[in-house]
């Protein structure tokens, strides 16, 4: 396995006051896109654009918790982006899963992204959330172990899943 | 397919999928949306202790009416007709058990409260607790011989207890004994004319 080329990273940055709105501001930019995408992947774009305003919120309100010893801003920003998705999705599981079925966080190119971006669809929450932050944000499998607060052989284990479920989905189609 | 072609698949669609990704909603707007959206929460809580306020103040009178005396809920004073049946319910009483009423009165209250001030507990009458009553105490030197039974005496007694029920001055209840009882703690105690 190994690691998307089209990922990039950003490293922590941490603003000696996230206090004051240009301070948080300045903290959460360099993550923003990022998490933008997570919750595209997760909810769908209407949706999505929900849930990371919750996760914003969630991160103005819970700043002074974030401990830079547990793992950088970017994966609590990523798992605060990632639990607000499994509570909108618990809200109206059936909802967010239609509008993630219907509309394609993008417009795919041609029919094989409409079968692989259903067949993410249907992977459970978590499949989805390693293979989101795998794939999609390009995260190594420590951060996506520290996104999704487990071990990195539980990832790999979940991605390894998710897979498995995506050639039963797509099965002879993408042959 | 091999574990190869998926990931190739997947991550070829990762990338067609990040580049046309529209750029995010500008992060200072969504910041003060961030801020402004904990107003809704205070203003909930806001809400919830007006809306605790407003059932307290509709409790006061609640709280009020149940806990004033038992004798604050009775009548200012019985109507002549109320008067006339609980005199005739006294001498009707009187004359059945063999005896003539010296004296009688009667107190305006509620079931239960008749229930444990007169009749030691359960008589297995069962009006609801707040049904309002009236206690009728009649002294005098009585036998009750409708209560005569087999291998026992028949009961006799200087005071005649009686529960009528208010509303439709009927009696429920009936005792016999030789203590009367304080119908004072009951309320405000109307002496009648047997």
């Amino acid at each position: 396995m190994h690691h998307p080329a089209a990922s990039t990273r950003t490293n922590s940055v941490v603003s000696p006051d996230v206090n004051t709105d240009d301070g948080f501001t300045a903290w959460v930019a360099p993550h923003w896109s990022a998490m933008a995408n997570l919750a595209c992947r997760l909810c769908g774009r209407s949706v999505g654009e929900d849930v990371l305003q919750d996760a914003l919120t969630t991160a103005w309100r819970k700043r002074t918790q974030f401990d830079a010893e547990r793992g950088p801003a970017r994966n609590w920003l990523l798992a605060l982006t990632a639990d607000q998705a499994r509570k909108a999705r618990r809200r109206s599981q059936r909802q967010a899963r239609q509008l993630f079925i219907d509309e394609p966080a993008a417009a795919p190119a041609h029919s094989r992204d409409i079968d692989l971006d259903r067949a993410i669809g249907r992977l459970s929450h978590r499949q989805k959330l390693a293979v989101g932050l795998y794939y999609y944000l390009g995260l190594p499998i420590h951060d996506v172990a520290n996104v999704m607060q487990c071990a990195e052989g539980t990832v790999k284990s979940t991605l390894a899943d998710a897979r498995a479920r995506l050639r039963h989905e797509l099965g002879e189609d993408f042959a | 397919m091999n574990p190869t072609d998926i990931e190739d698949l997947v991550q070829l669609h990762a990338q067609r999928w990040t580049r046309s990704q529209p750029p995010p909603p500008p992060l200072d707007v969504a910041v003060r949306n961030a801020q402004l959206r904990r107003r809704p929460r205070i203003d909930r809580l806001a809400i919830a202790a007006c809306v605790i306020a407003v059932l307290a103040l509709a409790a006061i009178p609640v709280v009020r009416t149940f806990a004033q005396p038992r004798s604050a809920s009775r009548p200012a004073a019985p109507s002549p007709q109320v008067l006339a049946k609980l005199t005739q319910i006294a001498r009707s009483a009187s004359a059945e058990n063999g005896g003539a009423a010296v004296t009688a009165e009667a107190v305006h209250t509620t079931y239960l409260a008749a229930e444990r001030a007169v009749l030691n507990g359960d008589t297995g009458s069962n009006p609801a607790a707040t049904t309002p009553v009236w206690v009728v105490q009649i002294r005098g030197d009585f036998t009750c011989y409708s209560c005569r039974g087999p291998g026992r005496a028949t009961p006799t007694g200087h005071v005649i207890t009686l529960i009528v029920i208010a509303a439709t001055l009927q009696s429920s209840d009936f005792g016999l004994g030789n203590q009367p009882h304080d119908l004072t703690s009951l309320g405000n105690v109307i002496p009648l004319n047997p």
